[in-house]
């Protein structure tokens, strides 16, 4: 990886860890439906995944859990695999339905949004062994579908707006 | 956003929508099943009148739950965001309380449905 590449990438981790530990600092939407998060941080990975590549994309996200368990919840915790297997869910889902060529990167941040909740519910079923958690399924993707949205207008404007300097 | 966006928001949010409805029920329970790590360690009757309260032993230490007049909810716990216990009061057949870190989860039934448990 060339340097510059490197210091790009960097910064966007940067970026998103950043942007995930202030995100949960504020509880706004926690009073809605307990756990939930707006999920800005998945902006950072679309950026990367629509001006890089997905191999990119996969590397943010996954060192993003990585770090974000090293300074909030430990490594290796169940919080920090709740986590990663939404990231990874998630991740991998947008990298998918992207190579269809079909959505715009609304469309995809909305499947990052949706997978994301779905990835951390099947987490949950099998950790706990208790099947009736995957009832809440409807709606976390009911929840996702804005939040998803919100983050997808945000990303396009992003990626419109600084597209060049990262080429 | 492109009609393809569109058509997937109209699927998720149709299938998701019917799935809600059909799951819940709305119909109110009568017992929680408190289980940790998959087994049931505590059946609680909700029709229990008053405030009443119960201590399970989590993975971090005591969940302290709490019901009343056919509501349940954690009120004590040990956790990095104590999601479990910020939820609230649950009262329908369909409401879980999951507790992650402490590997406890709270199933709320009705009595119909206990007998086909056991």
């Amino acid at each position: 990886m060339e340097l510059k590449k490197q210091m790009q990438i960097s910064m966007l981790l940067t970026l998103a860890v950043v942007i995930s530990i202030i995100e949960s600092f504020f509880p706004v939407f926690n009073n809605l439906i307990p756990g939930f998060k707006l999920g800005l941080a998945n902006a950072v990975v679309l950026f990367a995944l629509f001006v890089f590549s997905f191999k990119d994309a996969v590397y943010i996200s996954f060192l993003k859990v990585l770090l974000v368990g090293i300074l909030r919840t430990g490594l290796f915790s169940v919080t920090f695999f709740f986590s990663l297997s939404g990231a990874v869910l998630s991740i991998l889902m947008m990298g998918f339905f992207k190579t269809s060529d079909k959505f715009s990167i609304i469309g995809i941040s909305i499947v990052g949004a949706v997978f994301h909740g779905v990835g951390q519910i099947l987490f949950a079923t099998f950790y706990m062994e208790s099947y009736k958690i995957l009832n809440i399924i409807p709606l976390i993707i009911l929840i996702s579908i804005p939040s998803g949205i919100v983050v997808g207008i945000l990303s396009k404007k992003i990626v419109l707006h600084y597209r060049e300097d990262f080429a | 956003m492109n009609k393809y966006d569109f058509f997937m928001i109209f699927i998720l949010f149709s299938l998701s929508l019917v799935f809600y409805f059909i799951l819940n029920s709305g119909a109110s329970a009568s017992i929680a099943l408190v289980k940790y790590d998959g087994e049931i360690i505590k059946e609680i009757d909700l029709s229990k009148p008053g405030s009443n309260l119960y201590e399970v032993q989590g993975a971090n230490g005591k969940v302290v739950i709490e019901t009343l007049d056919g509501k349940i909810r954690v009120i004590e716990e040990t956790s990095p965001y104590n999601i479990c216990s910020k939820m609230g009061w649950s009262s329908s057949e369909s409401d879980i309380i999951v507790c992650l870190p402490n590997k406890v989860v709270i199933e709320l039934v009705s009595t119909e449905v206990d007998t086909i448990i056991y």
